[in-house]
């Protein structure tokens, strides 16, 4: 087999459970929009678009309410703000050189999963190849098809499996099935704890803020929080700053 | 209505691909911002897990919270793949809330 293809395998392996956490989340997506009133095309453009969590439940919720315009786009700038962080943080992963088109395929599904699964890939590639040259420590973009395409793909389906189904499905069980995503998040933070601990510091630090801050920041929370975990972090590991170890 | 949705979608876009299109230069910031940028993984899911998995379900926040510790049990106590641990959790999940409605 060629590298490129163990690759994309690997990519397609790592990429089942962040599709396990979307399929009933986007199910929902689909029943909620179509249930609050709007058409399923602006329903299914949402997540064949704008791809993006959160702020699409932000966005059905503003748009069946007739929120105009510039406050919808003010808020998707607000609310996905964090993805610039996330995409500086994870340009840094990237092989150089990557053509046009490449890039622009990744950044278009470049969610929070996504991110958070190939840090912990490129956390264990920079494990098992030591001090070897600089460019096998990067992910490969075969890995990255693999890792992001079934996501999306899911995506789609799941919302159009949603917008068909809206009305025929006992809901009460959904919120159960949608703490998958939770799971997800939880499964990919803890290890990464047990393995520098100095990592808790930083998840205490962000998810108190977090939990502090919500009451009065709403939609803004993550970004706040985010932001205050990561100066926390550097506070924990400032001792160590000079030895130049990769971090996570 | 579409119009809108539009350009949701293009804010989103450009937000997460313009960092990409910008590597090299970013490849060369001062290595105390890419420490910075090191933390950001665990910060910003630790940001969504608290308090959103409590706020999952509305009728209740256990649901959420045996979901969550299911998951944290299940990560420490074995090496078993992120499918298998996220499967036990929503499987928790689905059990308290068939408990708590019957």
């Amino acid at each position: 087999m060629k590298e490129y293809e163990i690759d994309f395998r690997k990519g397609l392996a790592d990429s089942l459970p962040i599709v396990a956490g979307f399929i009933p989340a986007c199910f929902t997506f689909g029943i909620v929009g179509t249930s609050l009133g709007l058409s399923g095309m602006a329903v299914f453009l949402l997540s064949a678009w704008v791809f993006a969590g959160a702020s699409q439940f932000i966005a059905v919720k503003l748009l069946a309410a007739g929120s105009s315009a510039p406050v919808l786009l003010l808020i998707t700038l607000i609310v996905n703000l964090r993805y610039l962080f996330i995409g500086v943080s994870f340009a840094g992963k990237l092989k150089q050189g990557l053509s046009l088109p490449a890039k622009l395929g990744i950044g278009f599904t470049l969610t929070e999963e996504v991110y958070a699964v190939a840090m912990a890939r490129a956390s264990a590639i920079q494990g098992n190849e030591g001090k070897q040259a600089d460019v096998k420590k990067k992910l490969p973009p075969a890995y990255l098809a693999g890792l992001q395409f079934p996501p999306y793909a899911a995506n789609l389906l799941a919302t159009g499996a949603g917008i068909s189904l809206a009305g025929y499905v006992p809901s009460m069980y959904l919120p159960a099935l949608n703490t998958s995503l939770y799971a997800l998040l939880i499964a990919l933070v803890v290890p990464q704890i047990l393995r520098k601990p100095t990592h808790l510091g930083t998840c205490l630090s962000a998810a108190g803020s977090s939990w502090l801050l919500h009451p009065y920041l709403g939609d803004l929370t993550v970004l706040a929080a985010m932001s205050i975990g990561m100066i926390a972090g550097m506070f924990f590991r400032s001792g160590r700053l000079q030895t130049g170890e990769e971090y996570i | 209505m579409i119009a809108i949705i539009a350009g949701m979608a293009l804010i989103t876009f450009v937000l997460r691909a313009a960092p990409l299109l910008l590597a090299d230069i970013i490849g060369r910031f001062p290595a105390r911002i890419r420490l910075l940028l090191d933390h950001l993984p665990i910060a910003v899911m630790s940001a969504l897990i608290i308090p959103g998995i409590t706020q999952v379900d509305p009728d209740s926040t256990l649901v959420g919270i045996v979901s969550g510790i299911t998951a944290v049990i299940l990560v420490v106590t074995n090496k078993m793949p992120l499918l298998l641990v996220i499967l036990g959790a929503v499987a928790s999940a689905v059990i308290t809330k068939l408990c708590m409605l019957s």
